[in-house]
């Protein structure tokens, strides 16, 4: 009896519970994303992953996404053409990854496939060239297969 | 006895507690894209519909690959079949894809291919980017 309760027990504790990840309140709550939506994928000349960029990160510290107040700094290479401005947006990062960038009405999403060993990402920024502010912003962050 | 029946809902409760507050992988969320998940159930069901052509339901599995299980190939996989089987918003999406820098000239080509057909069928995203491409071509 005392071992089929230990085996239970390990089994709760070893067997059903999953890798955590790295999370963010701003990742949770009520999404406007719809899965009927019709999600497009920005191409890539429309943005530039900055990576974990000190400064990128620093101004996104209170908001998703925001109009590109920089002066200097990496995200000055995307050049975005009229109606389109630059526009600095939160992801998540993991040092050796891939971004994709999807649009919807609802918003967008910032995906980061990392090629590198599991691990929790940390903050990250991209710059993406948007006509207006996004509804809202998510991320994804996983293992590229 | 009593003891370990007590360690063990104790410890029952506790799993219990840790996996609803935990945001965890293994076909669960990732990340923020909670309405965005399929159950295996829906991806065999619209697996079986997009085979059978359609193309609403193998763009619902290449969003679904690209941001809940961020499997690019896979995503890639299905925008294709999508394509093919005439949904507009994957042909544009595949425009997207193969037009990457990192594309090979082949895959560019192709990638203009899949411009056209989305922009034939009014997608006015498609309309614009070929129109500016054209402009481009023509400078």
């Amino acid at each position: 009896m005392k071992s089929a309760l230990l085996a239970i027990t390990a089994y709760l504790i070893f067997g059903i519970s999953l890798p955590v990840c790295s999370e963010e309140a701003w990742l949770q709550g009520a999404s406007m994303l719809d899965r009927n939506d019709h999600w497009k994928i920005l191409p890539a000349a429309s943005y530039l992953d900055l990576g974990n960029d000190q400064d990128a990160v620093t101004k996104l510290a209170e908001a998703r996404a925001l109009l590109d107040p920089s002066t200097s700094g990496k995200s000055l290479s995307l050049n975005c053409a009229p109606p389109s401005k630059r526009y600095l947006v939160r992801s998540l990062y993991y040092s050796d990854s891939r971004v994709m960038v999807y649009e919807s009405a609802g918003g967008l999403i910032i995906g980061a496939g990392s090629f590198s060993d599991p691990g929790a990402p940390s903050r990250g920024a991209v710059a993406i060239c948007l006509i207006g502010a996004p509804k809202d912003v998510r991320a994804t962050a996983g293992f590229a297969k | 006895m009593k003891i370990t029946a007590s360690v063990f809902v104790l410890l029952f409760v506790f799993s219990g507690f840790a996996q609803s507050q935990s945001p965890t992988s293994e076909g669960k969320p990732i990340l923020g894209v909670a309405d965005l998940v399929l159950r295996s159930d829906e991806v065999a069901k619209l697996s079986d519909e997009a085979w059978a052509g359609s193309g609403e339901a193998a763009l619902k599995l290449s969003v679904y690959y690209a941001n809940v299980k961020v499997d690019f190939d896979r995503s890639s996989y299905w925008t294709l079949i999508a394509a093919e089987n005439g949904n507009a918003v994957a042909q544009y999406n595949a425009w997207a894809e193969l037009s990457d820098s990192r594309s090979s000239a082949d895959d560019k080509r192709r990638a203009v291919f899949w411009l056209r057909k989305s922009a034939v069928q009014g997608d006015s995203d498609a309309i614009r980017e070929l129109r500016e491409l054209e402009r481009s071509q023509g400078e």
